[in-house]
């Protein structure tokens, strides 16, 4: 009789594994909200502190994509649920070169601010290197590298890259 | 020393309450279930499942290449698996009844013991690589992480407290440790896993990368655990509070039937709704000094006689010495019945009936409670003829449905129910079902005997009186 069940456990499991295994397999990214739309459009970029490069500041909304021109574009502000971030990326033509966090809101976590001071200069730096937000996350701030990785899409969709 | 008995004497039964013969309309409670078991089965083994996949949703083979990306993995599945084995096995021993009737609480026991191990290696995993996966990616030692988990993030102290229950509690319940230990403090410490199951759920809502920003499953999880404390509260407190406000039983007599086996009576209300099947026990709990915070497991030695109610225990540790000197008047809680070995596990048209000593009692109850086109051979063991207990009613039942009836008198080595003598004294053996009852290798020598004269398994019932 022992024996008997143990089929059905053993079954069970490989089913539950199964069932829920596949239907959280399509949307294993983070549930990440988007709270706040970037109010920052290609007409009216903010500048951000970093954008050294920005000679002026309409120089990106009136650049009629020259080519060469510097664009810089902040990404959506994204809910990483330990806080809110916002990425802004500066381009020159089609080449990244700069990548900065304007906003960044760590909920006065001692904690959560030291894991996001360690990842975001490495999502940064894999940003550049692969300059797309076609990164991987670093390991332990996963939800820190997931919102920032959906920010900089955001913003590198918005500047057409 | 097989004697055999052939009805000279008319039995005289014992002038108490619990009068013979039968009433139809006693005994025989409900039947096992064994649909509603193997549900339970499936749905442990799919929620075991499903907390797998979802600890591991969060993982994608890139994520799990780093070593700390790889031993916080190892910790969300080792943490989800080991809680879930936990509520398991708080459920195995919560008293369901239809695992209780249908399974038996032994061997729900035995399947508690058997997964014992597991949770707090998973757990105590789970606590580890956490701790480096995190001390690596925050480049930080272990002493400094732990630290930080406990000041920085949510309910991670109230984590840390029930691990520590958790590690105290399952320390006790090695089997080598808790041989030494009273009953009593065993049972005490074991209510730390309670506490550190409930510690721990804060911890998993709000620090877990499969929770946050997931509230389905949070709702989900939530249920988990809600529902296994209700099953608990209701199963082993809210029921048994209102049996005992229905049963109000107290105790009326106490009566030594052999040396040192004392039969209790006791009278209560709307016993004749108390669904017992003959050879269940009960758990009870005397209102009296030293026995009224552990409740112990004692058969009932007859059916239950409106408005009485009998067990005959014998006083071997200090619970049930205490019990020979219970006064009359003295409440009583019980909780159950338990057990499954009633006359629901016949397969056969015979049935063999085998007890040493003070086992009798449940076979006592059983014979009562068989069917009547049941073909009944009894045989008991006792040292001395005084140590047969119940024997008189045994026999009378015996007699009343024309079965037969032996008793093997003598010291263990020499009355030996070993194969030979039980084919002698029990010809029909293998054609029967044989329930044993008695201490646990008397029970282990029958059963073994049973087997050899091709007995199956499946035939072969067994209650131990030694908890």
């Amino acid at each position: 009789m022992t024996t008997r069940r143990t089929p059905m456990v053993v079954l069970g499991a490989v089913i539950g594994l199964v069932a829920i295994g596949s239907f959280h397999a399509s949307p294993a990214a983070l549930a990440m909200t988007t709270t706040a739309p970037a109010p920052t459009s290609r007409s009216a970029p903010t500048p951000t502190k970093q954008s050294t490069t920005t000679p002026s500041a309409p120089t990106t909304s009136s650049t009629p994509a020259a080519p060469s021109a510097v664009r810089s574009q902040t990404g959506s502000t994204v809910n990483y649920n330990y806080g809110m971030l916002a990425v802004s990326v500066t381009v020159q033509g089609k080449t990244i070169t700069n990548i900065s966090v304007p906003s960044l809101n760590d909920g006065g976590n001692s904690y959560s601010q030291s894991l996001d001071s360690m990842s975001i200069p490495i999502l940064t730096k894999e940003a550049m290197a692969a300059q797309s937000a076609h990164i991987q996350s670093v390991s332990g701030a996963s939800y820190t590298s997931a919102g920032f990785i959906q920010s900089l899409q955001s913003a590198l969709t918005a500047l057409g890259i | 020393m097989p004697t055999s008995t052939n009805y000279t004497k008319r039995p005289s039964l014992p002038g108490r309450a619990t009068d013979l013969p039968a009433s139809p309309n006693r005994g025989s409670g409900p039947a096992p279930m064994p649909r509603v078991a193997d549900w339970f089965a499936w749905l442990g083994g799919l929620g075991l499942g499903a907390s797998a996949a979802f600890a591991l949703s969060q993982d994608s083979l890139h994520s799990v290449t780093s070593m700390a990306g790889f031993l916080d993995a190892v910790g969300r599945l080792s943490g989800m698996v080991g809680t879930y084995l936990l509520l398991v096995m708080l459920l195995l021993m919560a008293r369901i009844p239809w695992l209780e009737r249908t399974i038996g609480q032994d061997r729900l026991t035995r399947w508690h013991r058997r997964i014992g191990a597991w949770p707090v290696v998973l757990i105590t995993m789970h606590v580890v690589t956490l701790l480096f996966g995190y001390a690596a990616t925050a480049k930080t030692n272990v002493v400094n992480q732990a630290v930080t988990f406990i000041q920085h993030y949510p309910d991670m102290l109230m984590a840390f407290v029930g691990f520590g229950l958790l590690l105290l509690a399952t320390t006790f319940s090695i089997p080598q440790v808790r041989r030494r230990l009273r009953y009593e403090t065993w049972w005490t410490i074991h209510l730390a896993f309670y506490f550190a199951v409930a510690l721990s759920f804060a911890h998993q809502i709000r620090t877990g990368i499969i929770f946050l920003g997931h509230p389905m499953t949070v709702a989900l999880w939530t249920r988990v655990f809600v529902g296994v404390a209700a099953v608990l509260v209701i199963s082993r407190i809210v029921r048994p509070m209102l049996a005992n406000l229905r049963y109000r039983l107290r105790v009326t007599s106490v009566e030594e039937v052999s040396p040192g086996v004392f039969a209790i009576v006791m009278r209560g209300h709307h016993l004749e709704r108390l669904n017992v099947s003959g050879g269940q026990y009960f758990q009870w709990r005397f209102l009296a000094p030293g026995l009224l915070i552990h409740s112990h497991p004692y058969s009932l030695s007859a059916l239950p006689n409106p408005p009485h109610l009998r067990m005959t225990v014998k006083s071997l540790g200090d619970q049930s010495s205490a019990l020979a000197h219970l006064r009359p008047g003295t409440r009583v809680f019980i909780e159950g019945p338990y057990g499954v070995f009633t006359r629901h596990q016949i397969s056969t048209p015979a049935v063999t009936l085998i007890g040493a000593g003070v086992g009798v009692t449940p076979l006592r109850a059983l014979l009562e409670d068989l069917p009547h086109d049941v073909a009944v051979t009894v045989l008991l063991r006792a040292s001395t003829p005084e140590d047969l207990v119940h024997a008189d009613e045994v026999r009378a039942l015996v007699k009343q449905r024309q079965g037969t009836f032996h008793t093997l008198l003598g010291p263990r080595q020499r009355a030996r129910l070993d194969r030979n003598t039980l084919n002698k004294l029990a010809p029909r053996v293998r054609d029967s079902d044989v329930y044993i009852c008695g201490p646990e290798g008397f029970n282990d020598d029958v059963a073994k005997a049973a087997t050899s004269l091709g007995v199956p398994n499946t035939r072969i019932h067994q209650e131990e009186f030694s908890f």
